[in-house]
């Protein structure tokens, strides 16, 4: 009897071995295989929307060309060159560069694109893109409207004819341009991804077709895309201000026109057109410097939109206090 | 691997150990790497999904203040614009009243040489033979057809530039409007386009609309009526309830002012001046230069307007036991300025005072002294006078804009505590009050010799009789959060300029609701929440942005140029700008509850209420 069990128990003895083969080449090493490369694909799919957004959120930052140009015209920051400039090319290829290659790849000058991460099972490449394999960055698109676009063309057109009006003033030297309704920026990204390795052959066999072990085909994406609007229309300080909003006060011209003329005077140079006429007028209160023509004080605010009280306390109400503008307290 | 392919050891019966099972625990692997491949793919698209929905709320938000900025920076050029322009009438007003003044000039001249010709005749009792008025005549002609020429170019150009000037910033004022409504189209526009160039699919929760709402009622609050908080403010003239900040744009008018406009400021010093003191032994002797000094000077500490000199000396005399000194300046005094002012019906006008007089300055005193031995001399307190007595003037002018003429009354002369000032015109008591002498006044003098005061009321020194102080748009400042709800403010930390996106993704997460048990996501609790949301919890997300006003000191660009004062921030300036900020623990918790349907509380905590209520309910009969 024993014996009958042992020589049952030899036959059994190869079982194990078949179901651990057929279990591990058609169930056990295609998921040790699939979930990993799920992960990477998911991985993949997170670099590509941070890049979409890289991208797009730039562009509050920094300006390319085109919507430099859009920016209110005067500021002296444009012409010293120290402004935040990036062309949509290298916004680009920044994300191409810190979000697709390597941690430990220098950011300036990598040798090559794709995380070490990103690679099959075995040892290909998950994501080989082309130079040109980019986010699309488009940064110069309309402010959202929903009117048809009617609201967004009224406000434009109007904001260009006053450009049109205050800039082709003769003598002018301010020009107000701040009106302008782009500065939308849209990014989009197709990270393409390679294709799966392909089963090993049978030995021998090479005329089938062999099969991947997950079918993504040839023209599988990681899409994403991004959106934000930018652009304030904000002034750089003061000077700033003074160009843009000066071109609005249209006596500003009078004052420029009286610039444009200087008097000869013999043994002591030129004066201003202005100031002669003060002289002659025996007025000088009309000179340059006291009549201004478009003055505007760009420090001057409501008294309750400063953080300090302006006088001291009311313990010495009674005294008067007088500000340098003449303004006494009530 | 506790699998072996291995032939077994025997057992003490002789039999194999383990032999076969491979297949079970190959099934057990298999399920548990499917359940683990399940949660990462399901985990996966989750993240990415609240990761696009995220950037989705936070590009939202951010737009949606871009929009704000925008409107905020254009009322702020809106406004400066209008503070330059307001500025222009005020020098309009200022060129007329200079140039009635001017014009005057000849006809005073004139009118006092003939009334001291009429004097002169009756002191002689008609025998004096010169007469004053052919003795001036060669100086006043001249200057009348100067002064005539000069006032009818600037008569021709005052009334209708400010015409103009008030039409258009009542333009200005219109296109704050306008750009304020349309902001409110651009902003609804955005944060449907940006939310779906971000991701598809997404919506805004109950909770999401809420926010929106509050911030919308508070940032466009002054199109609505109602106490609740308005983060930007609109004022117009004529408004009661809009005097304060109507008078806020005065005030900024005013310090805003050139120095012509203001006092009459000088800016070409031509002459004058002291020579340097002369020492003649016991006699010492300074002399004012001939010339033109503006204030401050030497004649006139105050700040505004000019002296001439014709001529002025200082003698001090020193003979030891007594020092006498004299002082004598004789010139003229020209002093001036215009003001906006606000009149009984919350209307403004701007009105402007020019006033030309001569001037003679008196002055001198003594003080004793002693010698003596050792100690040197003591002198007792000087003692002395000095006398600036007004006289008649030669020159005055007025001038205003505006629909009522708020007269010169209650305008004091006393130069400490006065609000409109007129320059220090207000202190030629003469000018502003004085009534021709009883002689007959020729008939250049009854037409242009009027004091201030009868100018300031008269109807043709008005440069134009439409202008009004325009309305603007300005903003309020921020709410604090414990704003109480006596306020009105019942929902703090969503208003303006603070802007809260709430937005959900409904099909995100459907696969996981079937999971049960641990997988099981939370559903929502209270019966509240769940009418909310419904019996399913969508992936949400909240996202919070402000428009936020910046002026940076340590930036060249942005310092101010006359003070180190700190601003708030205003409409005045185009400093505005967007940014995403962190939310609150209240956004996140009241996100929690109405987004996520979650109580904010532990269950413990509502077991202890639940009980303390049924408690309530027991005791009370």
């Amino acid at each position: 009897m024993i014996n009958l069990i042992r020589l049952l128990s030899n036959k059994q003895q190869g079982q194990a071995m078949t179901e651990m083969l057929v279990a591990s080449a058609f169930v056990a090493i295609p998921l040790f295989l699939i979930i990993p490369t799920v992960g990477k694909y998911i991985d993949m799919k997170h670099a590509a929307v941070d890049s979409a957004r890289y991208t797009a959120w730039e562009r509050t930052v920094y300006f390319n060309k085109t919507t430099l140009d859009n920016q209110p015209s005067g500021f002296e920051g444009f012409r010293s060159g120290l402004f935040p400039v990036k062309s949509d090319g290298q916004l680009a290829a920044e994300a191409q560069l810190r979000i697709f290659s390597s941690a430990e790849a220098p950011i300036k000058s990598p040798t090559k694109v794709g995380r070490m991460f990103w690679t099959y099972y075995d040892g290909s490449p998950m994501y080989a893109p082309l130079d040109a394999e980019r986010p699309g960055v488009d940064s110069n698109n309309n402010t959202p409207d929903k009117t048809l676009g009617i609201a967004r063309t009224a406000v434009d057109l109007a904001g260009k004819a006053v450009a049109f009006i205050t800039g082709i003033l003769p003598f002018s030297s301010s020009k107000f341009d701040a009106i302008n309704m782009r500065g939308a920026t849209v990014t989009t990204m197709a990270m393409s991804v390679e294709e799966t390795p392909r089963y090993l052959t049978t030995l021998g066999d090479n005329s089938g077709q062999r099969t991947p072990l997950i079918d993504v085909g040839s023209n599988f994406n990681m899409l994403a895309k991004a959106g934000v609007l930018s652009q304030t229309w904000s002034a750089g300080g003061g000077k700033h201000l003074q160009s843009q909003a000066q071109a609005l006060a249209p006596t500003k011209l009078i004052g420029d026109v009286f610039n444009a003329f200087s008097i000869p005077i013999p043994g002591a140079g030129s004066a201003p057109l202005q100031d002669v006429m003060a002289t002659a007028l025996l007025t000088p209160e009309l000179s340059q410097k006291n009549l201004v023509f478009g003055q505007m004080d760009i420090d001057a605010l409501p008294r309750d939109k400063f953080a300090e009280p302006e006088f001291p306390a009311a313990d010495d109400a009674d005294k008067p206090l007088c500000n340098k503008k003449g303004y006494c307290r009530e | 691997m506790l699998i072996s392919t291995r032939a077994e050891p025997e057992d003490c019966r002789g039999l194999p150990r383990q032999s076969g099972q491979a297949i079970v625990l190959i099934l057990l692997l298999t399920l548990a790497a499917l359940v683990g491949g399940v949660a990462l793919f399901s985990t996966g698209i989750l993240t990415s999904e609240k990761i696009q929905l995220q950037n989705a709320a936070d590009a939202s938000a951010y737009s949606v203040s871009v929009i704000e900025a925008r409107d905020l920076n254009y009322t702020a050029y809106m406004n400066r614009a209008m503070v330059a322009n307001e500025v222009a009438i005020g020098q309009m007003v200022s060129m007329m009243s200079w140039a009635y003044m001017t014009r005057s000039t000849p006809e005073f001249i004139d009118d006092y040489a003939f009334k001291l010709d009429i004097i002169i005749a009756a002191a002689t009792l008609g025998t004096a033979t010169g007469s004053a008025s052919n003795a001036v005549r060669p100086v006043t002609q001249p200057l009348r057809q100067i002064s005539t020429a000069v006032f009818k170019v600037v008569d021709a150009f005052t009334g209708p530039l400010s015409t103009g000037l008030s039409i258009m910033n009542q333009m200005y004022n219109l296109s704050q409007q306008g750009f304020h409504l349309l902001s409110f189209i651009f902003s609804a526009s955005t944060l449907f386009d940006i939310k779906d160039q971000n991701i598809k699919g997404s919506e805004f929760s109950a909770f999401g609309a809420v926010a929106l709402a509050r911030h919308f009622t508070s940032y466009y609050g002054d199109l609505l009526s109602g106490k609740l908080y308005g983060f930007v403010k609109g004022y117009s003239p004529g408004v009661k309830d809009d005097a304060a900040g109507m008078n806020r744009l005065a005030q900024v008018v005013n310090d805003s002012r050139d120095g012509f406009t203001k006092n009459r400021e000088c800016g070409l010093q031509l002459g004058g001046g002291k020579t340097p003191p002369q020492d003649l032994g016991i006699l010492k002797m300074t002399f004012y230069a001939p010339g033109v000094n503006c204030r401050p000077n030497a004649v006139d500490p105050d700040v505004g307007g000019w002296d001439a000199t014709f001529f002025g000396v200082e003698v001090t005399i020193d003979v030891f036991l007594l020092v006498a000194d004299f002082k004598v300046i004789i010139g003229v005094a020209r002093q001036g300025g215009t003001d906006l002012r606000q009149g009984d019906d919350f209307n403004y006008t701007w009105t402007g005072a020019d006033t030309t007089a001569p001037r003679v300055q008196l002055g001198g005193g003594f003080k004793l002294c002693l010698g003596i031995p050792f100690i040197g001399r003591i002198c007792a307190p000087r003692v002395g006078f000095s006398l600036d007595p007004p006289l008649p003037p030669f020159g005055v002018g007025a001038a205003l804009a505006g629909s009522k003429a708020p007269g010169a009354s209650g305008i004091p002369y006393d130069g400490d505590t006065r609000e409109i000032m007129y320059g220090t015109a207000s202190e030629n008591v003469l000018a502003w009050d004085f009534v021709l002498p009883p002689f007959k006044p020729t008939p250049a003098a009854i037409k242009h010799i009027k004091s201030v005061r009868q100018q300031l009321t008269s109807k043709d020194r008005n440069i134009n009789k439409n202008y009004k102080l325009r309305g603007y748009h300005d903003t309020a400042d921020r709410p604090e959060i414990s704003t109480s709800v006596d306020s009105g403010d019942w929902i703090s930390g969503l208003e303006a300029p603070y802007l809260l996106i709430g937005l959900i993704k409904k099909d995100a997460v459907k696969d996981s609701q079937l999971s049960k048990g641990r997988f099981e996501l939370d559903a929502p609790q209270s019966g509240f929440s769940k009418a909310i949301i419904g019996d399913t919890v969508p992936l949400g997300v909240i996202a919070k942005s402000e428009v936020y006003y910046t002026r940076p000191s340590d930036l060249k660009y942005f310092v101010r140029t006359n003070d180190a004062r700190t601003e708030k921030p205003n409409a005045f300036n185009p400093y505005w700008q967007a940014r995403l900020v962190d939310t609150s623990y209240i956004d996140r918790v009241a996100a929690l509850a109405f987004q996520h349907g979650q109580a904010p509380l532990p269950a413990t905590a509502l077991t202890i209420i639940a009980q303390a209520q049924s408690l309530f309910n027991k005791l009370t009969p």
